[in-house]
């Protein structure tokens, strides 16, 4: 009876010392984020996936910035009310949210889950975060009125940050994007880290 | 002479009346174009009919904007409208073509020519040899988390030409986003989602103005019921046309009633008797047989304005009636012939001089002063020949036994101007109207301006103002007119003008540019852009490629034929472009190209200037523009006028003599434009073309005080007041009227014809009487 009591006892002692699943993390007020992308394009009846990578810097409520390194240098500037890809200094294409709203919203998608903002996506999709594996996932397939997405659904895979997210498309083709190195930081920071990653383009 | 007069008049008569007949047998040909006002020339011509044109496509647009704080309400709301005004015949709804303008639709059509479709910028890059920046460009869409490029599209358009092409080509600064099969915008917290269509009929036609605006109330309270607090926000020429006509029946019906009322009234306070009522109806219905039939015959239509000032003019035929029945109060004579006799010599003189008088106005070049001369002119002699001729045929009636009092009454007036004891008092009166007129000509303020002369009502302003600010309607002032034989020809003359609007844009000068050719470019403009792209980005093709991991694919397969803008319907062409197409017929096609922005006209108008296929157009100005040279010209002419009249009179009166004749006409027609300014009143066009009428009424009330002598001249002044009474009563009112136009036109008259009748009795001479009759 007390080799018993002194199981359940340990039993309850090692389940009690086991880790429990830590929510992701969330940005504060005045804080911002930047990181590292990898980025592969699975485009149906293509002989790879189109490979590139990167860094990113969110900055809440203001842009996004993605900056290509591989395979060539190219910076996409993402803000309220579009998205803007420049080449060599020159801007090559500008894409108004105001022509394309479903883009609005997987851009407030990327908002909200790299800053780990994941209470306004799962009330879009309608499902909480699953835990599993000491992380924990979401699939998004929001529910729109009459917005044409670009997108089929989203599957998200979420450690103390977003880590990786698949972009699946209707027809089948599919992004799968991997966060690394993510790092908090003032504002005032990370946009310095924005002037200054500038200066790597040849 | 009389017996001859007679038969003269019935040829007239029944000749006008059978012109008439065979002219409206499809109705009448009633012209509400300003532009066809227009002096013609060849150059003007197209551009004229292009106005028209493009203002029928604009006066036949609907739009509504349906508001609620829920989308889906909205949405539901706007369906609802659409599906009811679509049910009941009001319009045809562009929303259902939306589907074929989708982006998809587009690609569909112009994928084949991918290769000769490149937006400026492309065709810059490559001709300036950068044609990598292309190529790194679709690397960087294709690999953006964000790309628009599927699969299917970067295997057959690995440059993605086509996408950045259709990009650049439909920018557009429209707030309304395609959202759930509609168009909505969001603004504080509402959605308002876009209806529009065609109007199913015409706007200006009362019938279809009538069950647009019952149908639209009716859905407005269904949609209230249905879906609680929704807001409606409409505008089209439709609702403007219909306040007008609304406006205009409530005025007509008010002011003339009363005048109607005033006129039956003063007819049977002095005759007492119906018959000069009748008779006097019968002058002015032969008068505007008269003009009716003669500008029928001579212009095929009739313009609105020349109907209205032509009606106006020809009131002076009931100032012959009144003429000829104040001789009935002349009790020494119940011969009708006589009377008649007894009013020829005033009656022929007044007659000729206006005649004159529009002779010199049919001089002009503009078909609208033109017409309003012409039927002047003929439907005057008309009623001069049916009162001289007819009338005494007709009234076999005795003299009047009563009138003496109105006579004596009558009389005042003349006293005042010739007795010795009013000296002073008229000295007074002259000094005081002297004073008043300089005060007001130093207050005379010119406006031509047709935005302000149209008098919009303000809550359908208001209403149209919140739409263009909610879907971000730009109020584009200005744009050109290209033409050529055919589309094509258009199309490259608009690329030339690109050259040029391009260094205007860079410099500023205007904002930007839309033309058809950005979407459709010429057929030599797309060879040259296939040639570029075969030349100078085909050999990146197998690089580019590789690098993206496509192969087994030939992307570019060689397609004959160009892309022309006749495979477009309106209905599949974009919203942007479809309303720059304005006509075509053979041998004709004209397109618009917008302009927005504009700081500066003048080197627009050096464009339009370089070539004679390429015009300036600015609606607001061109108008005003027009309403302008009217005012200009219609004041010249009434110099002419005078100047030629002052001739002809002279022959019966002497240089000085003539001239005194006419200077209570011409005193009334300068101080009237004076006195009110003071009032705060402009001078516009329609003022001028009111100078007119008081310039043929006043030479009328002063020939009669002249040719009138002894007992007469209190019939002659008795006449005059009549008709200063009746026209007063019949125009003078209109100056209560809200619409600007018709408001100018009453307060003019009203002072002017008041002026002419005060001042006329300084015509008279009481030294030299006419005794001779002409």
């Amino acid at each position: 009876m007390l080799s018993t009591i002194r199981f359940l006892i340990c039993a309850l002692f090692i389940v009690a010392m086991a880790p429990a699943h830590s929510a992701p993390r969330a940005l504060g007020e005045g804080e911002a984020m930047m990181g590292q992308f990898v980025q592969a394009r699975y485009l149906r009846g293509f002989d790879r996936p189109i490979l590139s990578e990167g860094e990113f810097f969110l900055l809440p409520q203001s842009a996004l910035i993605w900056q290509t390194e591989k395979p060539f240098f190219s910076r996409m500037v993402i803000d309220e009310k579009g998205l803007s890809q420049g080449l060599k200094g020159a801007e090559v294409t500008r894409l108004s949210f105001k022509q394309f709203p479903g883009f609005k919203l997987l851009r407030d998608t990327f908002e909200n889950s790299l800053s780990g903002n994941w209470q306004p996506l799962e009330e879009m999709a309608g499902a909480k975060l699953l835990p599993a594996d000491g992380k924990y996932s979401l699939r998004f397939s929001p529910k729109t009125s009459g917005l044409t997405l670009p997108f089929a659904y989203l599957n998200f895979e979420i450690g103390d940050f977003l880590e990786t997210v698949e972009i699946v498309k209707s027809n089948g083709d599919r992004d799968v994007i991997t966060f690394s190195d993510q790092r908090v930081a003032p504002v005032a920071e990370v946009s310095a880290a924005v002037d200054a990653s500038k200066e790597k383009q040849p | 002479m009389n017996r001859v007069g007679l038969l003269i008049y019935l040829a007239l008569l029944c000749s006008a009346v059978a012109i008439i007949g065979w002219r409206l047998q499809d109705g009448l040909p009633l012209d509400t174009n300003i532009v066809a006002m227009l002096p013609q020339s060849e150059e003007a011509e197209w551009v004229a009919r292009a106005e028209a044109a493009e203002r029928s496509q604009g006066s036949n647009q609907l739009i509504v904007l349906v508001g609620h704080p829920d989308f889906e309400t909205a949405r539901s709301a706007a369906l609802d409208l659409g599906k009811t005004l679509e049910d009941n015949g009001i319009v045809n709804l562009a929303q259902n073509q939306l589907e074929k303008t989708t982006l998809a639709s587009l690609s569909e059509l112009l994928f084949p020519h991918r290769t000769r479709l490149l937006s400026e910028g492309d065709r810059r890059l490559l001709s300036a040899g950068q044609e990598q920046v292309i190529v790194d460009r679709a690397m960087v869409q294709i690999l953006s988390p964000l790309s628009l490029a599927d699969a299917e599209l970067i295997r057959r358009d690995p440059f993605l030409l086509l996408p950045n092409y259709i990009a650049a080509s439909t920018e557009n600064s429209s707030k309304l986003l395609s959202r759930a099969n509609v168009l909505a915008v969001e603004e504080n917290g509402k959605w308002f989602v876009l209806v529009r269509g065609r109007l199913a009929g015409n706007p200006f036609d009362k019938g279809f103005q009538s069950r647009a605006r019952k149908t639209f109330d009716e859905v407005e309270d269904k949609l209230e019921k249905r879906h609680g607090d929704v807001e409606i926000l409409k505008t089209g020429a439709v609702f403007y046309g219909e306040h007008a006509y609304r406006q205009a029946e409530d005025e007509a019906g008010f002011i003339g009633m009363i005048s109607l009322i005033g006129i039956v009234i003063l007819n049977f306070l002095i005759f007492r008797s119906f018959h000069p009522l009748a008779l006097s109806l019968l002058a002015i219905a032969s008068g505007i047989a008269g003009g009716l039939a003669v500008t029928l015959l001579f212009f095929g239509t009739l313009q609105l304005l020349a109907l209205v000032f032509g009606a106006g003019l020809i009131g002076i035929s009931v100032d012959y009636a009144f003429h000829y029945f104040c001789e009935r109060f002349n009790q020494a004579s119940s011969v009708p012939a006589a009377r008649a006799r007894a009013i020829r010599s005033g009656l022929t003189l007044g007659l000729v001089s206006s005649v004159l008088g529009f002779i010199t106005l049919a001089l002009t070049p503009f078909p609208g002063l033109q017409q309003i001369a012409l039927f002047s002119a003929s439907g005057l002699t008309l009623a001069y020949l049916t009162v001289l001729y007819v009338f005494p045929y007709l009234d076999r009636a005795a003299p009047f036994r009563h009138g003496e009092r109105y006579l004596n009454f009558s009389m005042a007036l003349h006293d005042f101007w010739w007795r010795d004891g009013t000296r002073t008092w008229r000295w007074l009166f002259v000094a005081l109207l002297v004073g008043a007129g300089i005060l007001g000509a130093m207050r005379i303020t010119v406006d031509d301006d047709v935005r302000r002369l149209q008098s919009l009502p303000q809550d359908l302003q208001a209403e149209e103002q919140a739409i263009r600010h909610l879907a971000g309607i730009e109020n584009q002032t200005h744009r050109f007119f290209v033409r050529g034989s055919n589309p094509d020809e258009v199309l490259q003359a608009e690329e030339a003008l690109a050259l040029d609007l391009e260094a205007l844009r860079a410099s500023g000068i205007i904002g930007s540019y839309r033309m058809i050719s950005h979407f459709v470019p010429s057929k030599a403009r797309q060879l040259e852009n296939q040639a570029l792209v075969e030349n100078l980005l085909m050999p990146h093709l197998a690089g580019h490629m590789e690098a993206i991991g496509l192969s087994r694919v030939v992307p570019y397969e060689p397609t004959d034929g160009v892309l022309t803008i006749d495979q477009f319907t309106d209905a599949n062409l974009p919203g942007l472009f479809s309303h720059l197409r304005i006509y075509k017929t053979p041998g004709i096609v004209v397109h618009a190209v917008s302009l927005s922005g504009v700081k500066d006209t003048a080197p627009l108008v050096s464009l339009a200037e370089k070539s004679e296929n390429v015009a300036l157009i600015s609606q607001a100005d061109s108008l005003s523009k027009t309403f302008g040279a009217y005012r200009i010209r219609a004041l010249i002419m009434l110099a002419v006028a005078y100047a030629v009249v002052w001739v002809f009179l002279s022959l019966r009166y002497g240089f000085v003599g003539a001239f005194k004749v006419m200077i209570p006409s011409m005193a009334a027609v300068i101080l009237a434009p004076c006195l009110i300014a003071l009032l705060g009143e402009p001078f516009t066009f329609f003022n001028a073309m009111s100078l007119m009428l008081i310039f043929a009424i006043g030479l009328d009330y002063a020939l009669f005080n002249r040719e009138a002598s002894g007992k007469r001249q209190r019939r002659a002044m008795l006449a005059n007041g009549l008709s200063t009474i009746s026209t007063l009563l019949a125009f003078g009112l209109l100056a209560l009227s809200e619409t600007f136009a018709i408001h100018a036109f009453g307060i003019t008259i009203l002072v002017g014809i008041s002026l002419a009748y005060i001042l006329a009795p300084r015509a008279a001479d009481i030294d030299h009487p006419m005794t001779e009759p002409l």
